[in-house]
């Protein structure tokens, strides 16, 4: 300001006017950036304590919605910020060492890892969205009452948009989680009774051909998510599973009385061909596997130890397992067996999982959506609302670094930073390594869960 | 006296100098943009005193409000179609308590004592220039602005509603903020559910944070790296130490509340519901992380009061302060307690029995520092020679109510007591004579007492004394009756009452005017110092270093680098009877250049 040039001082013009030397003055803005970035560290400390409070009380919901992030987008996101912290670095070394060019250069290197990062992110969220997966009341997951809201679904390829109601889609995951884990060998009891119930009702054959298509298309590269996304493209599905509630009991007591055969695998045909998981549909409804009964009077508290499910899955609770064969199990001593079955207990637990799925070997336990109990369910859009404040606020400090280190580029091109005066570079690095370092915390906490 | 109208003051000497235009900070420069724009410390101090008094007197005017409408709030003056009790009345009332609290909390109690006089008087007291990031000040000033903005916007709109709503209420009403009815404490799920302005209210509270934030970051820079040549941290004024202290809350609890404020206001625009019990989310985490903040909040209320009682103390006893790392270490003491008693607000809210034991065990351990200080005040005051002057009579009277606050903490921090006066006029006494009677005493003890230094100016000691006791007198009788009406059972925030709490409502609401006179006397008492007597430069006898230059400072604060001496050590002031004032024998100024005694 005008007012402070009337004090002679005799010190270099970067020297304000307060300070008596310009070692005093760097020191202060240092540790004024280190003040500062503690409040940041508190600030996000309370994300982080919000988010490890709901997963000590609510693991399920992180192991189930983790699944649903591409770890793999992530991944190559920490490694640009790692990179961008390690030309950071470069560039405060090569401020103090006076070399401008190079300091330029790797000013540049990481604004322009702050924009790779960003736009990785922008085809993460976008990706979200088009599953439905929204930060608020538009989540998928969002506890509603009755199922008034009604999301859209995009049909790749096409302009159309196909109204599609929350439980349509909810049961369309169950579905694929069904026929995905049966296909690798997991059989544990609800997940065996959700097959059963959809293959009986044909939805199987709906996703067929979709799914021929699919990974034919994507050179098998196709990602659970999308599996999920791109079976609404086939407007039949949609409509399928979204009558299935309705229909569901007296289809399920149509059928006669359960065969104690195994469940319907395709392991062998799995294994020559693992890419192309899909069996072939049977021609109506299933002759050879094993088939429940449906029946009102069985508490719905009784499949495999679980609390009740949802009303979402109406249908499907009210399946009686056999009285014979291994998943004929009801006690919760039945549950045990079922989650070592989840485990991998049974069929080729050495396979890996199919692209983009949960890799179950490892995994504690994994439920199906449809068999978590409606307290889990209800809570799982926290995972996504913990997911999208906690990206999202760090997405905004990215933008705000990448703001700060363009102010040093611009005195850096006029050639401001001299081996004597080079702290605005110093403190912008301790900003920037303070936004990588809370999306080192993020990353595993958010991606990596097992 | 004719002496007012002459140009003319003392230095520290007792030197006359003639006063010239440009040579304060004040008059250093003119026009409207040399004051908003401005970097001096001192002058952001004095724009910080003109918004933040403007927002006591808001924040007063809602606490007359409601303490009226309870002086008619019983229950026999309930009839069918009665305004009293009817749903405007209680909703008015709603909406009084929390903008009371809210604009107090916020824009006055927390900015102060540290935005106002730690602004003018840190850097003095460090012999520096200014403050160690000037443009952060300056940018902390605008935050609170904005923060305050926000908030007025809720104001504005509060009173529209009021003037417009009901049946006939224009469409574009529906656009504009509804007032608050939360509670300064935006508690869930209430404050997802009401249709008032949370998020307004919320935004406007995460900006005046950055403000808080800003200011205790540029204090501890300043302190950590400007103090001047002779001065280590034990020759620091206690002052200081109170505002490190404070400041050392101000970055590690703000950024909490600025979290919990984002996802509360997440909440309410987009229905996040990680505070919602109906979408799974849990609403007692919402009080921990308030309170992990807002307890803190508390200590940095009153931090910076014990400070300047400190001062005032020592100084006005003529006597070196007693105990002076006791009270240093005190400040840091309070200040780390105050972040592990958070949990003893959410007793009655379901927390498991070992944890309300631990908090409330910790929560007593708080009493200790805050003792240790009030017993080295009159370990300090014991033999002095005490002048009764204005900031003395605010310093005292400020041991006693802290004393009183400090001590009706005690059976709320134990547990089976507060279980029974949880959410009283108890606990509404309790915090008025912490964070009212206490700190707003110290405020206002430190004004007189730094008055003469930022102005200029005598203010009138007669008036002085007499808005002293007025104020006094009608803030222990608004609040003491509310530990007796607590203690029957009257539970705060009802905005009507059974008839036998009557009496005590009246006697409160009749004292709560007698303050409010008190408060407009200290008004009248400052504006007219406009005229008053040239202050000396150290009217006071203090040997910290803000009197060591002259009334008002110029822009640069000292003529010469001032060196650290012992702050507490009077001797070598003597009283001059001409002036009124303290004068250095200059042999004794180790920091005057032109005065080195020959060695």
């Amino acid at each position: 300001m005008s007012d402070h040039d009337t004090h002679d001082h005799h010190g270099p013009e970067y020297l304000a006017h307060h300070f008596d030397t310009p070692e005093q003055q760097f020191e202060s803005g240092k540790l004024g950036m280190w003040l500062f970035l503690v409040t940041e560290v508190m600030m996000f400390g309370g994300l982080f304590c919000a988010y490890a409070l709901y997963r000590a009380n609510h693991p399920d919901i992180f192991a189930y919605a983790h699944g649903f992030l591409d770890w793999k987008m992530g991944g190559i996101n920490t490694a640009i910020l790692l990179a961008s912290s390690f030309t950071m670095a470069l560039g405060v070394r090569a401020a103090q060492l006076g070399q401008q060019k190079f300091l330029i250069l790797m000013l540049v290197l990481t604004l322009a890892g702050g924009f790779g990062f960003l736009i990785i992110k922008y085809f993460e969220y976008t990706s979200k969205f088009a599953e439905n997966i929204w930060p608020g009341t538009q989540n998928l997951y969002y506890p509603t009452e009755g199922d008034q809201n009604t999301n859209t679904i995009v049909i790749k390829g096409q302009d159309e948009q196909l109204p599609i109601t929350r439980q349509a889609q909810l049961n369309a995951i169950a579905v694929v989680e069904a026929k995905k884990l049966m296909h690798h060998g997991y059989t544990p009891h609800p997940v065996q009774a959700s097959y059963d119930l959809y293959e009986k009702r044909g939805v199987f054959e709906a996703l067929h051909d979709y799914d021929d298509y699919n990974l034919k298309e994507k050179g098998k590269e196709t990602h659970y998510e999308h599996h999920i996304l791109h079976m609404f493209a086939e407007a039949g599905v949609a409509k399928a599973i979204a009558k299935m509630d309705g229909h569901g009991g007296d289809q399920a007591t149509d059928d006669g009385p359960p065969k104690g055969e195994d469940p319907p695998k395709d392991n062998a045909h799995a294994k020559d061909d693992p890419g192309h998981a899909e069996p072939k549909p049977k021609e109506g409804h299933s002759s050879d596997g094993p088939v429940y009964v449906a029946d009102p009077a069985i508490d719905t508290t009784s499949i495999a130890g679980l609390v009740p499910v949802s009303g979402i899955s109406a249908g499907a609770s009210n399946i009686k397992p056999p009285a014979s064969g291994k998943t004929g199990l009801v006690d919760s001593e039945a549950h045990a067996v079922a989650l070592a079955d989840a485990r991998g207990g049974h069929g080729d637990h050495h396979a890996a999982p199919p692209l983009g799925m949960p890799d179950l070997r490892h995994a504690k336990y994994y439920i199906p959506y449809e068999f978590q109990p409606k307290s889990v369910q209800d809570r799982i859009h926290l995972f996504f609302q913990i997911y999208f404040m906690a990206t999202g606020l760090h997405a905004l400090h990215v933008i705000i670094g990448m703001g700060c280190i363009t102010w040093v580029l611009g005195k850096a091109l006029t050639g401001a930073f001299s081996p004597e005066y080079n702290v605005p570079v110093d403190i912008v690095g301790l900003y920037w390594h303070i936004v990588d370092l809370i999306w080192i915390f993020l990353f595993p906490l958010l991606y990596l869960i097992h | 006296m004719s002496v007012a109208d002459r140009p003319i003051t003392t230095d520290i000497y007792g030197e006359e100098i003639e006063l010239k235009p440009g040579d304060n900070y004040i008059n250093h420069s003119k026009g409207i943009l040399s004051w908003a724009l401005t970097l001096d410390h001192k002058r952001i101090g004095l724009m910080y005193m003109v918004v933040v008094l403007a927002s006591f007197f808001l924040g007063g005017i809602f606490a007359i409000a409601l303490r009226t409408q309870l002086l008619f709030g019983k229950a026999s003056n309930i009839e069918d179609g009665s305004v009293i009790g009817s749903a405007m009345w209680n909703n008015l009332y709603n909406q009084a308590f929390t903008l009371h609290g809210a604009i107090m909390v916020f824009m006055f109690i927390i900015p102060a004592i540290p935005a106002i006089l730690g602004n003018v008087v840190l850097p003095l007291q460090l012999g520096a220039k200014d403050v160690a990031f000037p443009r952060l000040n300056l940018m902390s000033f605008y935050c609170w602005m904005g923060g305050g903005a926000l908030l007025g916007c809720l104001l504005i709109g509060a009173i529209m509603h009021l003037m417009m709503g009901g049946e006939n209420a224009p469409a574009f009403l529906s656009y504009i903020p509804n007032g608050l009815d939360t509670g300064w404490t935006f508690y869930t799920p209430y404050s997802i559910q009401t249709n008032t302005s949370v998020i307004f209210a919320t935004m406007g509270a995460f900006v005046l944070g950055f403000s808080s934030i800003l200011t205790g970051l540029n204090f501890i820079a300043t302190i950590h790296m400007l103090k001047p040549k002779g001065m280590g941290w034990f020759q620091m004024p206690l002052f200081l130490w109170a505002l490190y202290a404070t400041a050392v809350i101000q970055i590690l609890a703000t950024p909490v509340l600025a979290i919990t404020l984002l996802l509360l206001a997440a909440e309410n625009m987009l229905g996040i519901g990680i505070f919602d019990p109906k979408l799974g989310g849990d609403p007692v985490l919402f009080q921990h992380f308030f309170w992990f903040y807002s307890h803190p909040a508390v200590y940095i209320m009153i931090l910076p009061a014990l400070g300047v009682v400190s001062e005032i103390i020592s100084v006005f006893s003529r006597k070196h302060i007693f105990g002076y790392k006791f009270i240093a270490y005190s400040s840091l003491a309070i200040a780390l307690f105050g972040f592990i008693v958070w949990g003893h607000h959410m007793f009655t809210s379901g927390q498991s029995p070992m944890i309300n034991a631990l908090f409330s065990l910790l929560t007593m351990s708080v009493a200790i520092p805050s003792a240790i200080k009030v017993f080295n005040w009159l370990a300090t005051m014991w033999k002095g020679r005490i002048r009764l002057d204005t900031p003395m009579l605010y310093a005292m009277g400020f041991i006693w109510l802290f004393t009183i606050g400090g001590l009706t903490g005690l059976p709320l921090a134990a547990l089976s007591t507060d279980i029974y006066m949880h959410d009283t006029y108890f606990v509404v006494a309790h915090f008025h004579y912490v964070m009212v009677g206490s700190t707003l005493f110290a405020f206002l003890g430190g004004m007189y007492y730094w008055f003469p230094k930022m102005f200029g100016r005598m203010y009138n000691e007669k008036t002085g004394k007499w808005a002293w006791a007025v104020t006094f007198i009608g803030f222990n009788v608004t609040f003491f009756i509310q530990f007796i009406a607590g203690t029957q059972g009257m539970p705060r925030r009802y905005a009507t009452y059974l008839d036998q709490y009557t009496i005590y409502h009246h006697i409160s609401t009749g004292g709560s005017y007698i303050l409010t006179i008190g408060l407009f006397m200290v008004l009248a008492n400052w504006i007219m110092a406009k005229r008053g007597k040239r202050a000396p430069a150290n009217p006071w006898g203090g040997n910290q270093l803000e009197w060591h230059t002259n009334s008002p400072p110029p822009h640069e604060n000292f003529k010469y680098d001032p060196v650290g001496t012992d702050p507490y050590h009077y001797h070598d002031w003597k009283y001059d009877e001409k002036i009124d004032g303290y004068v250095l024998d200059p042999d004794h100024d180790p920091g005057n250049p032109k005065h080195k005694p020959a060695h």
